[in-house]
């Protein structure tokens, strides 16, 4: 089944290694095939990475990318176990994320990496907001 | 005040309350944890007896392309006797021997096709496996074989009459060992995606048993004061080198640097 995707004027998209530009008008695509797809809103470069959870999310995106994502497993788990320890309650993410992995599914497992980093957000919203 | 109730994490257990006690959070994080550790021990104790049957079926692909390089081998052998009118005439009875050797290999691919079947599969012969990626079968992996017997891979019967016909032989040879390659590439990206489900599927069950000894004693204070504190070492928490391998990082620049329109 083709996934179909709608683009905004100038928007971009990344298919496999290359990247898409739209032109000037709204722009439908129907893509079938394997290779990863990501559009501007999902990704997420190194230096946006600036919590553990949003690091999870960019490993994440990485393995989704690579050829080999066993390139990233090593990095992965060990910030996975380092979250865990630090936040058992985030354990439920990253069981959730891990389902997903198992089955190869990486771009949902980038979803629930979202819920992950909204997670570590709110808690630490709640812990200023209980400072103040 | 002290269970940890976030919007995403009420989304994923929508039955635990703010107003439910610390033994009852724990219980339901440590039930959701319990189940989902069941679910995965038997996803992977089906991806384990699939990858054994797709290991068996690559290697029986290896054992068919073994049969048609033999073949291979003899319209090569066959051909370089046929350089002359007289080598063709000296080497006659030669020539007719790797004819009926060709054939005797063709039919011990046929026997092997046959005899391919491993816990009931046999991808060689047009079955397929299929193996369920989650407990509701929604998501499978789907591997299709192909009959690889010689008629179905279009090989004719040989005829070393002639350096055309023999041509002939050598190119049916030739498409067909392309043919076992790509199922054999296929089974071998099954086994291999499989094997790294196996992978994360163990250190996912670890790090699952390692928070279930946490759960009881976490309050939102004590969480939000670790994660803070790693989040101060953000920077080189994993060390110095970058996070994403030079690959992903060119695809990444490359989606970072690629002009906006006006440009192009």
């Amino acid at each position: 089944m083709a996934l179909i995707i709608d683009l905004k004027p100038g928007e971009k998209i990344l298919i496999g290694s290359s990247v898409m530009t739209n032109d000037t008008q709204r722009t439908r695509l129907h893509i079938s095939g394997d290779m990863p797809i990501l559009r501007e809103k999902d990704i997420m470069q190194e230096a946006e990475a600036t919590s553990p959870c949003r690091k999870i999310y960019f490993l994440l995106q990485c393995m989704y990318l690579a050829r080999n994502p066993r390139d990233y497993h090593a990095k992965y788990f060990s910030l996975m176990k380092m979250i865990q320890d630090a936040a058992p309650s985030t354990s439920i993410f990253c069981m959730k994320i891990n389902a997903q992995l198992i089955q190869g599914q990486y771009y949902k497992a980038l979803r629930e990496a979202r819920d992950l980093i909204a997670h570590e957000d709110e808690l630490i919203q709640t812990a200023s907001a209980l400072k103040h | 005040m002290s269970n940890i109730i976030t919007v995403p994490l009420q989304k994923s257990l929508p039955t635990i309350r703010p107003t439910s006690s610390q033994s009852e959070w724990g219980k339901v994080l440590s039930d959701f944890l319990t189940d989902n550790q069941n679910e995965i021990a038997r996803l992977v104790s089906a991806f384990q007896k699939n990858i054994d049957i797709l290991e068996h079926q690559k290697n029986q692909t290896s054992i068919l392309i073994s049969f048609l390089e033999e073949c291979g081998g003899l319209t090569i052998r066959a051909k370089n006797m046929m350089s002359t009118p007289e080598d063709k005439i000296k080497y006659q009875k030669q020539i007719l021997e790797f004819q009926d050797w060709f054939k005797i290999s063709l039919e011990k691919l046929d026997k092997a096709v046959a005899d391919s079947e491993y816990q009931g599969i046999n991808l060689m012969n047009g079955g397929s496996l299929i193996t369920a990626l989650d407990k509701k079968g929604q998501s499978k992996l789907v591997t299709e074989g192909i009959a690889l017997t010689s008629t179905a891979l279009g090989i004719r019967q040989p005829d070393f009459s002639t350096i055309f016909t023999t041509q002939n032989a050598r190119i049916d040879i030739m498409n067909a060992i392309d043919m076992v390659v790509t199922v054999r590439n296929i089974i071998a990206s099954h086994a291999s995606n499989l094997q790294i489900g196996v992978g994360v599927a163990a250190q996912s069950t670890e790090l699952a048993s390692h928070a279930h000894q946490h759960l009881k004693n976490t309050t939102l204070i004590d969480e939000t004061k670790s994660l803070l504190q790693l989040q101060m070492k953000n920077k080189n928490i994993l060390g110095d080198d970058p996070l994403a391998e030079p690959a992903q990082q060119e695809t990444l620049n490359n989606f970072a640097s690629s002009p906006p329109m006006e440009d192009i």
